[in-house]
């Protein structure tokens, strides 16, 4: 009680560290008493936490012993599972490694453990209190459509795309797609397996259609077509799933997509797509605030 | 955790800031606390000590007092040595004056000296030579004599004066005491 007291009495401040390509963007929100009273952000062109981010970190966090530094996990092993019975999750995911989640009895969401501790060792410098899965960050952005629709909803972040189906609430399919950067690509085009061939090819006849635009997107759009593409064409075939057929897609755009990318989506795949940008330092300090209740 | 792989790191109010003011308090408020039973304890040991000297005061006021009526009844004593002193002068010559008063020719064989008044026991060759040369100067001193003769062996006379003075005359009641 007198805990609760003087935690009143201190203002939270809330860190939200994401990792891109090839900066780091911070979000910093300052609440007291059941309310935002500022928020800065900033970005820092580095891969990894260095003096600067620390500094910048430190300065409003050394102010209150209320700090929360969260973090989305970037695991490649993760994803999301339409079942929350432990005996039936084996049936999605053979992982004894992995961690997992269940959310609002429905579904759960797993990450591998190793990379979990791997991820607090990255953060050791300043701490870390939530690793927050992307496909929670997804369903709490789209927490009205997910409960009334059936649809698409994807998270598209700098190197990553989280792809789920949910059906009023109910999770059908979802997957955590890890993209290759630009020189990965270019590698592999120089494979000569057959599956690469089969990319190489997608990539040369999405590059024709957008071939009036060369600009750097090109090959993270068409990365990220043939990734929900491939995707999808699992949903579909994986008798698994409970698979229906897909007139919606939410996107939820961290990253600012190109026209391209949704006009190829709805012409090639005749699907609806909506496109919403997110602030993922928001909605990472939103998740974290309601992990604390606030 | 409902959301979060992880748990939250604990969260403590005892932040470094909050330390040193807590340290800060505590020292100040262990010093005054310290000063406040140091005073305490000062305050007892005088109050003690007071209480002491309150007795010892006592007991040399009771001193004083004793000593006051040792001084007092020391002062009454060497008064009434002086009076006596001044008393025994006055006896002593009156006794060298009585002495003086009896002529070569009368002799005294007892003399008592009361406290008001004189009896002589003598031998005189007549009655004249004792009449004119002790009688009376006898008389000058004293209110009342009385004289009686008889005759001696050889045909002198005896003779007994006894001589008084007035009650009003004799020294006060202490003097009396004191002799």
């Amino acid at each position: 009680m007198l805990l609760k007291f003087f935690e009143s009495l201190y203002q939270k401040v809330f860190v939200s560290i994401i990792s891109r390509e090839n900066s780091i963007d911070v979000y910093i929100e300052l609440y007291s008493r059941d309310d935002v009273v500022d928020y800065m952000r900033n970005n820092f062109p580095t891969s990894h936490i260095n003096a600067e981010i620390l500094g910048f970190i430190i300065k409003y966090t050394r102010e209150t012993p209320f700090s929360y530094i969260s973090v989305l996990d970037t695991s490649p092993f993760q994803g999301a599972l339409p079942t929350c019975e432990a005996n039936m999750l084996s049936f999605y995911h053979d992982g004894n490694q992995s961690q997992y989640m269940c959310h609002d009895e429905k579904w759960t969401s797993y990450t591998s453990k190793l990379d979990l501790a791997d991820t607090k060792k990255r953060y050791e410098s300043t701490g870390l209190d939530f690793i927050f899965s992307p496909f929670t960050l997804l369903a709490n952005f789209f927490q009205e459509k997910i409960r009334d629709d059936f649809a698409l909803f994807i998270l598209i972040e700098d190197t990553s795309i989280s792809l789920s189906v949910f059906d009023q609430s109910e999770l059908l399919f979802a997957q955590y797609l890890c993209m290759k950067n630009n020189d990965e690509v270019n590698d592999l085009f120089l494979d000569d397996t057959l599956e690469v061939l089969d990319l190489e090819a997608e990539i040369y006849q999405i590059k024709e259609t957008f071939f009036e635009d060369e600009t750097e997107n090109f090959h993270e759009d068409n990365q990220r077509f043939l990734l929900i593409q491939n995707s999808i064409k699992d949903f579909y075939k994986d008798e698994k799933y409970k698979s229906k057929f897909i007139e919606n897609i939410y996107i939820a755009d961290s990253v600012g997509i190109s026209s391209r990318l949704r006009d190829s989506l709805e012409e090639e795949m005749f699907l609806t797509p909506f496109v919403m940008d997110i602030e993922l330092g928001e909605e990472i300090t939103k998740l974290a605030r309601m992990e604390l209740g606030l | 955790m409902k959301y979060s792989y992880i748990k939250p790191r604990h969260k403590s109010l005892l932040t470094k800031e909050i330390q040193m003011i807590l340290a800060f308090f505590s020292i100040t408020f262990f010093i005054l606390f310290a000063t406040y039973f140091f005073l305490l304890m000062k305050d007892y040991s005088y109050k003690k000590e007071m209480h002491q000297l309150h007795i010892s005061r006592l007991g040399i006021a009771k001193n004083i007092d004793n000593m006051k009526v040792q001084i007092k009844f020391i002062e009454e004593k060497s008064l009434l040595a002086q009076k006596i002193y001044t008393k025994n002068t006055v006896l002593k010559d009156s006794i060298k004056n009585l002495f003086d008063l009896v002529p070569q020719r009368i002799t005294l064989s007892e003399a008592k000296l009361l406290e008001n008044g004189l009896i002589l026991h003598g031998i005189t060759p007549n009655k004249d030579v004792y009449n004119f040369m002790l009688q009376a100067p006898l008389r000058s001193i004293f209110q009342r004599t009385q004289s009686s003769f008889y005759p001696a062996a050889n045909g002198w006379l005896r003779f007994v004066s006894r001589n008084y003075v007035d009650e009003a005359l004799v020294l006060p009641e202490e003097l009396k005491n004191e002799n």
